[in-house]
């Protein structure tokens, strides 16, 4: 996972520099500083919701509205102990910089350190305010401490950097204007930082016709914005919905990994990248934003006590069908697997389909006679090869396709196909030359013309030769299809993702998930299997 | 039936095939014989234009085929069919789908009807039992036999046979050359590529001897085996190939003397029995030649025309004569045809006492 984030960095700032060469000049011109710029203004201070003074007062057992205490302490007291972060935000960065003495442990994902914090593998972590409210009150051993040393975040949306970008931020802020003014914006926030399991979206009378804004998303965050009910909710989420009705425009949620939500905004692949973004210098590099909506403290979480196991107490079997209640049942979840497998499994066939098509035209070049479409063949091959997949599915997706409106669907089968075909194209090819030349031969010499002669009498035996290590391959490009998630399709691995990120549990989900990987797997060996008998019985069991 | 005149073949820079001119007419059987490497297959596939020939000129019933570049050469490729040296049978069918592909794919005929055409060649080939079989389970003589009735399968007017039994374990050669013969009486037109010399003699209307590119002499069995009238002909119609093998010491190897006499024999396509027979024999002789005395050389001598093998051994001077140390019993083992026979000779100036023995004649 680490591995693959920093990849993602790597390529995201790729793509930044790519996107943001011809925006230099109004990067320039843009305030440096969001705090500065948006601190001034009268509205702000009141905006923000203060847990602190009148939070003691209330007890956290309270189950509605239950504001959580925060105590003080010193974040040098950690010293010596592991503490998690969010990897690359500004409480990483912040950290690592002052606080170089302490020994940081990244995580992508808030409901992992939330885990990791939990079971022991970490023994405290920092957060955003906004986020740990919900946390403590579902992980009652969990405690929550504020050092007034760390960094005050503000959240933000970020707007592509070009005149449309630049246009619809300056009513995005007039929007926010107008809410800040109204009071109502205090009031959002509050309702789903401190109520976010009953809060409810408003009614918006949101307009289906015309150019819609495309925002992109990852619902995994409670409370900013995540799944309920298998609809995306949460103080973003809110907040678009009514920005959206505010300039009377349709519009329409793409659901994107944290990680490849700014890139894809960059790349204009989306309006406004909304998942509870801080707002700091280096991200108003490569994208516009808004004026901030929340003002959020860094929060330190401890474990008070043990290590635990929440299901502690139960035999397996309970705990499986607590697991299994809580992970699949809750809130029809199930619905949300069973799309992700169809996308997981849409994705491998089509991509099975065309990029067998791709490696036989591929292996026809590399085999052919002309040396120069043999070196076409061999580059492609290399190349293609030579490449992860993750990172050909990212340069796919926002430079190949960047500004272009085709489904992210289509790119990832494209992208599949791509890699598969190189691949395959070299068992093809390895298997077509392992028939012996007389084979061939003596097919042209009875009168077949070569292409007859390739058909009945080297393709059978070329097929039957490669289709154990096609298989291999197959199964492996099933499983490749999990990075998907990363530009904005909703697969199996992401969806189970987005259940975790409620229910912050590891063990049903992540079993789960494994499960049905594997029974895709299975059903394409045995699909595979049953053509190979096919051939074979068609030509040998007659004995 | 086929008129082939002044055909050149090149591969890059090099000529294999210079000014050939061959007429072959319907019914004929003819035998090319020759040295390795004089063209002799590339002749073949120059006929059915697996090769296509550099200059030339073929003609098929009264068609030129190199001049039009509209030739269609599959067409052509139906009506003369080709006899692989390695078979080429195609492996992911049985027999019976080996000798029905081509009349169900290129001659439109139905299932049934391919498949009681092709039994029925099966069975004029000996391979009806086998008809169920994957080539993968036969023995080279039954490939090459199945390989022949998928050849007849396209109904050919003239067949091409390219070192029929060449790929062949050499117990296995008569059978296909039996299947070759039948077809001979049958009246089959056939061009056949051979290194067998007795079979080319017995079975052939016609004789060419190809050396170096070209069509060196032609004519009868009788003429270019018994009456050659050229010098490289009688040279290689009565070449006598030999093995030789130094023995320096007492511990020699005899593993790789009998591995190496295996492959010569192997080579001009001696049985088993006889390379079995020469091993037994020299083994059995070097018993009472004192090897630490000097350097002894075994040659074995192999005549392609007349099939006989013998063996000599060669040894210094000053041995002493061994032949009449060699007991009874040992010479009465050879087989009855052997001969043992002894000889002085000079070579190089140098007395050399030599044994020479009849081993064995495969005809």
């Amino acid at each position: 996972m680490k591995n693959q984030s920093l990849l993602i960095a790597a390529v995201t700032a790729l793509i930044m520099l790519l996107h943001t060469g011809h925006a230099a000049e109004t990067a320039e011109q843009a305030p440096e500083a969001p705090a500065m710029t948006t601190a001034a203004t009268p509205t702000a201070t009141t905006t923000t919701p203060t847990p602190e003074p009148t939070a003691v007062a209330e007890a956290p057992e309270t189950e509605e509205g239950g504001v959580p205490q925060i105590g003080e302490m010193d974040i040098h007291t950690l010293e010596g102990k592991i503490l998690g972060v969010p990897q690359g935000t500004v409480q990483d960065v912040y950290i690592e910089a002052n606080y170089p003495q302490l020994d940081l442990q990244r995580h992508n994902f808030e409901a992992d350190m939330m885990l990791a914090l939990e079971r022991g593998m970490c023994d405290a972590c920092v957060m955003d305010d906004v986020i740990c409210y919900a946390l403590a009150r579902k992980k009652p051993i969990i405690k929550l401490y504020e050092d007034p040393n760390l960094p005050i975040n503000y959240m933000g949306m970020a707007f592509t950097k070009n005149e449309k970008g630049k246009e619809l931020s300056r009513q995005f802020n007039q929007f926010l204007g107008e809410l800040k003014e109204s009071g109502e914006l205090e009031e959002i926030c509050n309702k789903w930082i401190h109520h976010f399991d009953t809060a409810e979206m408003p009614q918006l009378d949101i307009p289906t016709e015309g150019e819609p804004i495309v925002v992109g998303m990852e619902p995994c965050t409670e409370p900013i914005v995540f799944m309920r009910n298998n609809e995306i909710v949460g103080l973003d989420a809110e907040l678009v919905y009514r920005f959206a009705a505010y300039i009377k425009r349709p519009i329409v949620i793409e659901n994107i990994d944290y990680y490849g939500l700014l890139t894809a905004v960059a790349a204009a692949k989306i309006d406004i990248a909304a998942s509870g973004f801080l707002i700091t210098p280096d991200r108003r590099k490569s994208v516009i934003f808004s004026d901030y909506y929340y003002e959020s403290k860094s929060i330190i979480a401890v474990r008070d006590g043990a290590a635990q196991d929440p299901y502690a107490g139960l035999n397996f079997f309970e705990r499986l069908w607590v697991s299994f209640e809580r992970n699949i049942i809750e809130e029809e979840r199930y619905m949300l697997i069973w799309d992700g497998l169809l996308a997981t499994f849409a994705i491998a066939i089509c991509s099975v389909l065309l990029g067998t098509l791709v490696g036989a035209a591929v292996c026809y070049l590399r085999m052919s006679k002309r040396k120069a479409l043999q070196w076409v063949a061999r580059l492609y091959i290399d190349i293609m090869r030579g490449m992860p997949i993750l990172v050909l599915l990212m340069l796919m997706y926002y430079v190949a396709f960047a500004g272009s409106s085709i489904d992210a669907l289509y790119v990832a089968i494209i992208t599949f196909s791509l890699n598969f075909g190189a691949y395959v194209s070299e068992m093809f090819r390895t298997s077509i030359s392992s028939v012996h030349a007389g084979q061939s031969e003596a097919g042209i010499a009875m009168g077949f013309s070569p292409f007859q002669s390739f058909y009945y009498i080297v393709l059978p035996q070329a097929i039957r030769r490669v289709l154990p290590v096609y298989k291999g391959e197959v199964i492996s490009l099933v499983k490749n299809t999990s990075v998907v998630g990363y530009i904005a399709i909703e697969d199996l691995t992401k969806m189970t993702d987005l259940i975790r990120a409620r229910t912050f549990e590891p063990f049903f989900p992540l079993i789960m998930v494994a499960l049905l990987y594997f029974l895709i797997a299975w059903l394409f060996t045995l699909a595979l299997d049953y053509a190979g008998s096919k051939i074979n019985t068609e030509k040998t069991t007659k004995r | 039936m086929i008129q082939i005149q002044h055909l050149e073949k090149k591969f890059g820079k090099l000529t294999v095939l210079k000014d050939v001119n061959i007429r072959i007419k319907r019914g004929e059987v003819i035998s090319v014989i020759g040295p390795s490497g004089t063209g002799k297959s590339t002749l073949l596939r120059c006929l059915n234009l697996l090769e296509w020939p550099t200059s030339g000129s073929i003609i098929v019933d009264g068609e030129e085929l190199l001049s039009a570049n509209k030739v269609d050469a599959p067409k052509l490729r139906r009506k003369m069919g080709m006899v692989f040296q390695s078979f080429n049978l195609f492996d992911h069918l049985s027999v019976l789908e080996n000798v029905c592909i081509g009349p169900i794919k290129l001659l439109g005929m139905s299932k049934v009807e391919a498949t009681r055409r092709a039994m029925r060649l099966l069975k004029m080939v000996g391979m009806a039992e086998k008809a169920r079989s994957m080539p993968a389970e036969l023995s080279g003589g039954q490939k090459q036999r199945a390989a022949i009735a998928r050849c007849l399968s396209m109904n050919p007017e003239i067949i091409l046979f390219d070192e029929p039994t060449s790929a062949l374990d050499p117990t296995m050669v008569s059978e296909v050359l039996s299947v070759i013969r039948t077809l001979a009486k049958q009246g089959m037109t056939m061009v056949i590529v051979t290194h067998e010399m007795s079979f080319a003699r017995r079975v052939s209307t016609r004789v060419l001897y190809m050396d170096q590119g070209v069509i060196y002499e032609e004519g009868s069995p009788e003429e270019i085996f018994d009456h050659p009238r050229r010098e490289r002909t009688r040279v290689f119609v009565n070449s006598i190939r030999d093995f030789r093998y130094d023995i320096h010491s007492e511990d020699y190897d005899l593993y790789a003397f009998e591995a190496e006499l295996r492959n010569f024999c192997n080579k001009y396509f001696l049985s088993d029995e006889t390379v079995q027979t020469a091993v037994q024999l020299a083994e059995k002789l070097l018993q009472y030649i004192p090897l630490s005395q000097g350097e002894v050389q075994l040659v074995f001598r192999y005549a392609e025309k007349t099939g006989n093998l013998a063996l000599e051994i060669l040894m210094p001077q000053e041995l002493p004569a061994v032949v009449d140390e060699i007991p009874a019993d040992i010479k009465t083992a050879l087989t009855a045809e052997n001969a043992l026979h002894e000889d002085i000779v000079k070579r190089n100036d140098k007395m050399v006492r030599m044994v020479k023995l009849f081993i064995h004649s495969e005809k």
